[in-house]
């Protein structure tokens, strides 16, 4: 349990996160109000790791539910396991067993093939774990009515077995890359925030937190390239996943400084489109070079 | 409230009032506040530091807003109420000026100046009011009518999702298997399941353009007609602008929308820039609203007097991430029409129908070539070879 905003902070920079007190107070908040954290923001700023981080932080379990579309109950919270209960059935037909005894054996926790949004109700952990839903808006509105529900009691009801309930509500963190508008009850659920791309400083220290063998220079340099890169007309802009790419990328191949040649050779690490590289190449690498 | 009053202890029940005038405020700027929202901020400043500035700042942002556009709108109003001396507010989150411009002022995106050496991309673009005349009833129940079919065709698809069925093609079997105990779990009742079908997610991109003048009463009413069947539709006009009226059109009465419409947007009748449009398009509405289950549909005649390799660019860009592109061009149903202009040309290999929609028979024609009957429709790979001219590249 988090006590204050600082705790927080503290507990994200021990995971290696580096956070902006936005961040960390709505994190807070949304923990003390029991509430939903919701992450929005482009792709590759970090809004995963948030999840993660604050599982560590908090020792408990991290239990993921990508989103696609067609997500549906089935998936994400549970199914009968069909095929063992048929091939049960079929090795019990000789032993005339009481029909009652069979159905009971069928429809018990032994063929439940548990999905995450049950294991987050019904964990039998002695804290409450993290529930990251992951790309919701890569779901569709049947699920995010479906969800609603779910988020609102944490109860479930398997009309076979009977009902399970959350002893411990588990934190929930809805993740976004605003592809499309999110159901306005669902947000209702939750407290927002967005998260930007890093600014230099912020950028800086992530990269010397997680890549901390290279040179202050070059990480220096990739940081402000990366900052006049996020300025250009891409189709999909570098976030911070590719900027640390690169400065591994760049560390095992034991580059000391950024040059033509380098950026070249590992253009791939944060641009993922030929259109992009071609623009890069429009845009002269060596005037982007240039002053830094 | 002085900023001095933050250091003493604030008397509770003027911040509560406070904080409902600026709820109510924000309200009216467009932010969803629900009385939910206003009791999470009161639970959330009972949890932290409230003279702490920044942090109720913070607390009452992430109570209160909902995205990234919310975020503008809470930031040009929080001074307003709340007073920080200059250094002492400053948002944490660097919100550029184009999104505080996108949130307040009415959805027009102005096209970026770079790619035109500067100068007005038409002589033509007027700033004028725009006056519609109505149908006659008649023509305006039959033209809805066939709206409401053709956004029927155009916007159902399978869905990955399966229901049960009488007849399917998959086994459903959870309900098999209830079935089957009162044969004593033998398999014998199967129940089956097949796909849903769903409602395609729709945009559409009218030119108003002056060389569509004389079809504005047709394009009006197909776009009302679409947006009132297709409720998660998004419209946007354009001419030498971008101009998303969604909002606009969901309006009830047709007066009150046409108003509207005719005091936003400003180059009703201008000049046609197609791929500066698709462009700003691309950039904006198109990255919230365009995924690979949404069906485009462009209605303009193509002429267009912007670069065409911007167009290019920008119908490849477009249908990369669309689920099918359709063009109806209103010229198409004229005797002798060939798509010679550059910028129909230029964006035809792109296009996976090619239909025309001037009047009641070419929407009737529209509703069966959606049906899929072949020989009325106008594929733009018979085009292309009609034209015995080489076109631009194809680059998918």
């Amino acid at each position: 349990m988090f006590t204050s905003v600082e705790e927080v902070q503290e507990a994200l920079a021990r995971e290696s996160y580096i956070s902006d007190r936005a961040l960390a107070l709505t994190i807070y908040l949304a923990h003390k109000l029991q509430k939903s954290l919701f992450l929005e923001g482009e792709a590759g700023v970090g809004k995963t790791d948030v999840a993660k981080v604050l599982a560590n932080a908090l020792s408990t379990r991290l239990i993921r539910l990508q989103c696609y579309e067609g997500l549906d109950a089935n998936a994400a919270l549970y199914e009968w396991n069909y095929a063992k209960q048929i091939l049960h059935i079929r090795m019990e037909e000789g032993r005339e067993r009481p029909r009652a005894e069979l159905e009971k054996t069928i429809f018990s926790e032994e063929f439940l093939l548990r999905r995450p949004l049950l294991d987050a109700i019904h964990s039998g952990d002695h804290v409450a774990p993290v529930l990251l839903i992951d790309e919701i808006d890569r779901a569709d509105e049947e699920f995010e009515a479906f969800l609603l529900e779910v988020l609102s009691d944490f109860q479930v009801t398997i009309p076979e077995i009977g009902t399970f309930r959350a002893k411990h509500y588990p934190f929930v963190v809805l993740t976004s890359n605003r592809t499309r508008d999110i159901n306005d009850a669902l947000k209702r659920r939750c407290l927002y925030h967005w998260i930007d791309y890093p600014s230099f400083e912020k950028e800086q220290m992530i990269v010397r937190k997680k890549v901390p063998d290279l040179p202050e220079t070059l990480t220096e340099q990739i940081c402000q390239f990366m900052q006049k890169l996020r300025n250009i007309d891409f189709y999909k802009k570098p976030g911070v996943a590719e900027t640390l790419d690169w400065a591994r990328a760049l560390a095992v191949l034991g580059r000391q400084k950024l040059d033509g040649d380098s950026v070249e050779e590992t253009m791939g690490c944060f641009l993922k489109y030929s259109e992009d590289l071609h623009r890069l190449r429009e845009e002269k690498v060596e005037t982007l070079l240039k002053g830094l | 409230m002085r900023s001095e009053d933050h250091r003493a202890v604030l008397p509770g029940e003027r911040i509560v009032t406070h904080i409902l005038h600026f709820c109510r405020y924000l309200k009216r700027q467009g932010l969803r506040i629900t009385t939910g929202r206003i009791l999470d901020v009161a639970s959330a400043l009972r949890a932290i530091e409230v003279t702490h500035k920044q942090d109720f700042y913070l607390a009452l942002r992430c109570c209160l807003v909902a995205s990234r556009e919310d975020i503008a709108i809470f930031d040009q109003a929080f001074p307003l109420f709340w007073e920080f001396t200059e250094d002492e507010f400053r948002s944490p989150l660097p919100v550029g000026q184009e999104g505080l411009d996108t949130a307040i002022t009415v959805q027009t995106v102005g096209l970026r100046s770079e790619g035109v050496n500067g100068s007005q991309w038409s002589p033509h673009e007027t700033l004028g009011r725009r006056d519609v005349n109505t149908l006659s009833v008649e023509e305006s129940r039959e033209i809805n009518r066939l709206i409401r079919e053709v956004a029927k065709r155009i916007a159902t698809r399978e869905s990955r999702r399966r229901k049960p069925a009488r007849r399917g093609e998959r086994v459903h079997f959870r309900t098999a298997l209830r079935r089957s105990q009162k044969y004593g779990m033998d398999l014998i009742d199967l129940a089956w399941e097949k796909r849903k079908k769903r409602k395609t997610h729709v945009v559409l991109l009218c030119d108003v353009s002056g060389s569509m003048d004389c079809y504005s009463q047709f394009l009006i009413q197909f776009m009302f007609g679409l947006q009132k069947e297709l409720k998660n539709s998004r419209t946007a006009v354009f001419s030498t602008r971008l101009t998303n009226v969604s909002n606009i059109l969901r309006r009830k009465s047709v007066e009150a929308a046409l108003g509207e419409i005719s005091r936003h947007v400003l180059d009703w009748s201008g000049g046609t820039n197609i791929g500066g449009a698709l462009a700003a398009f691309n950039r904006t509405l198109g990255k919230s609203c365009v995924r690979s289950s949404t069906v485009i549909i462009i209605v303009s005649d193509g002429y267009d007097r912007g670069d065409t390799t911007v167009l290019a660019k920008e119908m490849t860009a477009l249908r990369r991430r669309c689920h099918k592109l359709i063009w109806i061009n209103p010229l198409l149903g004229t005797v002798g029409y060939s798509p010679v202009a550059e910028g129909m040309r230029t964006a035809l290999p792109y296009v996976d129908h090619f239909l025309p929609a001037h009047d009641l028979e070419s929407l009737r024609g529209v509703s069966r070539v959606l049906q899929g009957t072949p020989a009325t429709s106008v594929r733009s790979s018979s085009v292309l070879a009609k034209l015995k001219t080489p076109g631009p590249s194809l680059s998918r």
